[in-house]
């Protein structure tokens, strides 16, 4: 199957420093693609690149198997014949228009009885009773909801969205969120939706795709993600805590670290035996356990359903938690860390935690 | 061609049209201006050159401008400040008329001001007594550079009252116990305030010509402005030593503009902080209201009230000490096309180079940047004399022609422009015309539908905005202005000089009615200008 979209070492300079380098990404029909990243990741300029509001320094980008901007033979399609949706974090609504305007302006023009297609976008995303307000009469998530009907009117088989749930509040996102979803599937178009938001990959994603500093570091399903992660920083975002130096060491046929004396199985990531590495640990995999390795309760807290325990450990100087079903009964207990959730990376280089 | 290089193209040429408008409006001329004492080839024809001057530099103009702007501008910042103060951290009932007042001062001529006054002044009860004595003598003109500092002084003062924030004075209120350190801790929060508001003003005032022209004329007082002015339009014709004070004035400025970002970057980081929460002003206390009410009151009656009243006295009966004039009524005509024709281009390259600065990274914002920074030294009349000397040659025979004054008026006009525009074109974020591309509009509907009905409202305000500037304007319009075709501001300063105030108060307040029914238009325009042409296909 052709991909819909398909980024191929794509790189673009501002004012000569590098902001994107040798991107690879390839998204197929009715994929929904999460691209994380932190600030000055590059993230937003790439999906400006494939909606052609940027151009592209070097590289080649395709939609539906049709070059759309090649700088290397002088091709670059502008935005409006690439026959995109995009939904815009400042929500980008028209403000001299109503929403019913604001819809209608963007519905194909042979489209029959516009207004009442219009409508009916504003239906399906809850805001037709406000169809005749302005943008500026309205909530940050009407606006924003307004702005999704307005990316559907065009009728995209890809949808762009620009972190559209960052300014909501957590209600207003999660209802959004599973409403971008479902009306995507419904619509069976595809998405590449930037977030700097953990929850919006795990719950919206089918595949994960994860720029650092420019570079893209790890596309995978969720899953893989998760149980992967490619570089510090991922494992950050899965959940992992910590950040302390380890050295890799085999024992009985294992790859692991020393924590407090004690060994335990880790997963290394461009981490060969011997070598000193950054090692962090996923709460998840943290157990109480009669043969594990002292350590004090700090702290617990309760969060939603369960008691996050911060226990130190000494020669650490973070403290490891663990999610408890009740609150730790004694002061002091004993660890076990589940191999496949510690992990540890090379201390310098691309991976290296900072 | 491939579509990247005719997009390249496309925006090279742009850049390169806006580079052409920068250096033939402001760096070839300036440049040329203030080269000329050291490069006497640059000086044009009808030059007598620096050793046959007559009147030579005048060290009296340079040490009274001085000693007048260093005065009004400790008369106008603490005013300032405390103004400032009362309208940004306290709520009261006539903060509108106060605001209007200051809005006023800001717009009205300084010339037709200090007419008013002259005026007031005149009448026989008030002439022979110590007021009229102190009014046309150096007081006078310090009083009114004060009163048309105000405004500056009160806006740069609210901005830093508002940066400075609520929150900041009540952690210094919780954490410092001592009363004098906790106003030390305030007090140092306000330097950089009270610098911004002292450069400011200070240029200005320096910069002023206006009232140097009437009352300083009158009173035989040397100025520098008044002084390039003469060393212009006097025979023989002295460039270098118009060009050494204009050198003069632009040192000034920029000494002063200087000493406000040393002092903005020395003080200025106590003013960063994170988020800043707007609060409601609380009302005034029974002092406050009572200082506030005065003050108000006082502005309004000495600022706008009473000079007013002053010129419609004298335009409806005749108080001229001289016999009548005739009132050069077709100078209103030619204010009206001049103003038209030179908003109508500030406004189109203004609105041009906002948007150019909003998408361009580097040269072109810096260019923007260096064009309305320029504006703060390079006063209206050193403009209007670099201009009498660039375009005065052979190959470039502009000087005299209306086409030159439109152009200096446009290019006096532009910087201003960019700044006041900065604003209400900031709020059509860049979003917005994406989202149309994106989203596939037609270029046509994308300016018809989009771009136009967004960009009507500031482009009508500024047009309105520099009109009325154009239409007054003096500086560039005494020493360009085309024989037998003056504007209105010619006029009347002309007529001021000859002290027939009758006449010039029945063309001021013609000129002042023409202005309003203009801004009163193009208001209208605006109305029917924003009816969204999608109603119609809704109704449809």
């Amino acid at each position: 199957m052709s991909a819909l979209l398909d980024v191929e070492a794509v790189g673009k300079r501002y004012g000569g420093q590098p902001v994107l380098a040798g991107v690879d990404l390839r998204l197929q029909p009715g994929e929904f693609v999460v691209l994380i990243g932190g600030s000055g990741s590059g993230k937003t300029t790439l999906l400006r690149l494939v909606g052609g509001l940027e151009m592209a320094d070097q590289g080649v980008i395709r939609l539906r198997s049709q070059v759309v901007d090649a700088p290397g033979d002088g091709i670059w399609l502008p935005p409006e014949r690439r026959r995109l949706g995009m939904v815009f974090q400042d929500y980008a609504l028209w403000p001299h228009m109503t929403c019913l305007e604001n819809v209608m302006a963007v519905l194909p023009t042979r489209t029959p009885d516009r207004k009442k297609a219009a409508m009916t976008l504003l239906e399906q995303v809850g805001v037709a009773v406000m169809a005749n307000r302005r943008p500026q009469q309205m909530s940050g998530g009407q606006q924003q909801r307004v702005g999704i009907a307005r990316a559907l009117a065009a009728k995209p088989d890809l949808l762009l969205l620009d972190e559209p749930l960052s300014g909501l509040d957590v209600d207003t996102r999660e209802h959004l969120r599973m409403q971008i979803r479902s009306l995507t599937r419904e619509y069976g178009a595809g998405a590449l939706f930037v977030s700097h938001d953990p929850i919006d990959a795990w719950r919206l994603a089918d595949r994960v795709v994860v720029l650092e500093h420019g570079v893209l570091t790890q596309a995978d399903a969720p899953e893989a993600l998760y149980a992967a992660p490619a570089t510090a920083r991922i494992a950050r975002f899965t959940g992992a805590q910590g950040g302390f130096d380890a050295r890799l060491r085999r024992q009985d046929e294992s790859l692991g670290i020393d924590l407090a004396g004690s060994f335990f199985p880790a997963t290394p990531v461009g981490v060969k035996e011997g070598e000193m590495g950054i090692a962090f640990v996923r709460p998840s995999g943290v157990r109480l356990h009669e043969h594990g390795v002292p350590a004090d309760l700090v702290h617990c807290a309760f969060e939603a359903g369960s008691y996050r325990a911060y226990w130190r450990i000494a020669g650490l100087d973070e403290p490891l938690c663990s999610l408890e079903a009740a609150p730790p009964a004694a002061p002091t207990a004993q660890l076990s860390i589940d191999p496949e959730h510690i992990f540890i990376y090379p201390l310098q280089g691309e991976n290296a935690y900072v | 061609m491939s579509i990247v290089s005719v997009h390249k193209a496309r925006r090279a040429a742009f850049s390169s049209l806006l580079f052409l408008v920068f250096a033939g409006l402001f760096a070839y001329p300036i440049a040329r201006l203030l080269l000329m004492p050291w490069i006497p080839a640059l000086e044009p024809v009808g030059g007598i050159g620096v050793h046959a001057s007559t009147i030579g530099l005048s060290a009296d103009a340079i040490v009274n401008t001085i000693r007048l702007g260093l005065a009004s501008t400790l008369v106008a910042v603490p005013l300032g400040l405390g103004f400032g103060w009362l309208l940004e951290r306290r709520h009261w009932r006539g903060k509108s008329l106060f605001m209007l007042t200051l809005w006023l001062i800001f717009l009205t001529p300084s010339y037709l001001l200090t007419t008013g006054w002259q005026i007031v002044f005149s009448l026989p009860m008030l002439h022979h007594g110590h007021l009229a004595q102190l009014f046309f003598g150096q007081a006078g003109i310090i009083a009114l550079l004060g009163l048309k500092g105000l405004p500056f002084a009160c806006l740069a003062a609210r901005g830093s009252w508002r940066a400075i924030g609520t929150e900041i004075v009540d952690a210094a209120r919780i954490h410092v116990a001592g009363a004098w350190q906790r106003h030390g801790v305030l007090l140092r929060l306000l330097l950089p305030a009270v610098g911004s508001a002292f450069a400011i003003v200070f240029i200005e005032s320096i910069q002023e010509f206006g009232i140097p022209a009437t009352l300083g004329a009158q009173i035989h007082l040397p100025i520098i402005t008044y002084a390039i002015y003469e060393r212009l339009a006097m025979t023989p014709v002295d460039f270098t030593h118009a060009a050494l004070l204009s050198w003069t004035l632009v040192v000034l400025a920029a000494g002063a503009a200087s000493a406000h970002f040393y002092l903005g970057r020395r003080f200025g980081s106590a003013l960063v902080h994170g988020r800043q929460r707007q609060s409601v002003p609380p009302g005034c206390g029974r002092a406050e209201g009572a200082v506030a009410g005065v003050a108000a009151t006082a502005l309004f009656t000495f600022g706008i009230a009473m000079p007013g009243a002053a010129i419609i006295h004298a335009a409806l009966w005749q108080i001229d000490p001289y016999a009548s004039v005739p009132v050069p009524w077709h100078t209103l005509l030619y204010s009206t096309l001049y103003a038209s024709i030179a908003a109508l281009l500030a406004v189109s390259v203004a609105m041009l180079l906002i948007s150019g600065q909003r998408r361009a990274r580097g040269g072109m914002a810096h260019m923007a940047d260096a064009m309305t920074l320029g504006n703060m030294a390079i006063p209206g009349l050193v403009l209007g004399a670099a201009y009498i000397i660039a375009f005065n040659d052979s190959w470039l025979p502009l000087y005299g022609t209306p086409t030159l004054l439109v152009i200096a008026y446009v290019a006096a006009q532009v910087p201003v422009l960019v700044r006041f525009l900065q604003a209400p074109m900031g709020q059509v974020h860049a979003s917005m015309s994406d989202a149309a591309r994106l989203h596939g509009m037609p270029w046509v509907n994308r300016v018809a539908d989009i771009q136009a009905p967004l960009l009507m409202s500031p482009f009508l305000w500024g047009w309105t905005m520099a009109f009325g500037q154009v239409f007054f304007e003096l500086p560039i319009s005494e020493l360009l202005y085309p024989a037998g075709r003056a504007p209105v501001g010619v006029a009347i300063v002309t007529l001021n000089q000859k002290l027939h105030y009758t006449a010039e108060a029945r063309l001021a307040l013609a000129g002042i009615a023409l202005s309003l029914a203009v801004a009163g238009f193009m208001a209208l325009m605006l109305r029917f200008a924003m009816v969204p042409n999608m109603a119609k296909e809704q109704a449809a």
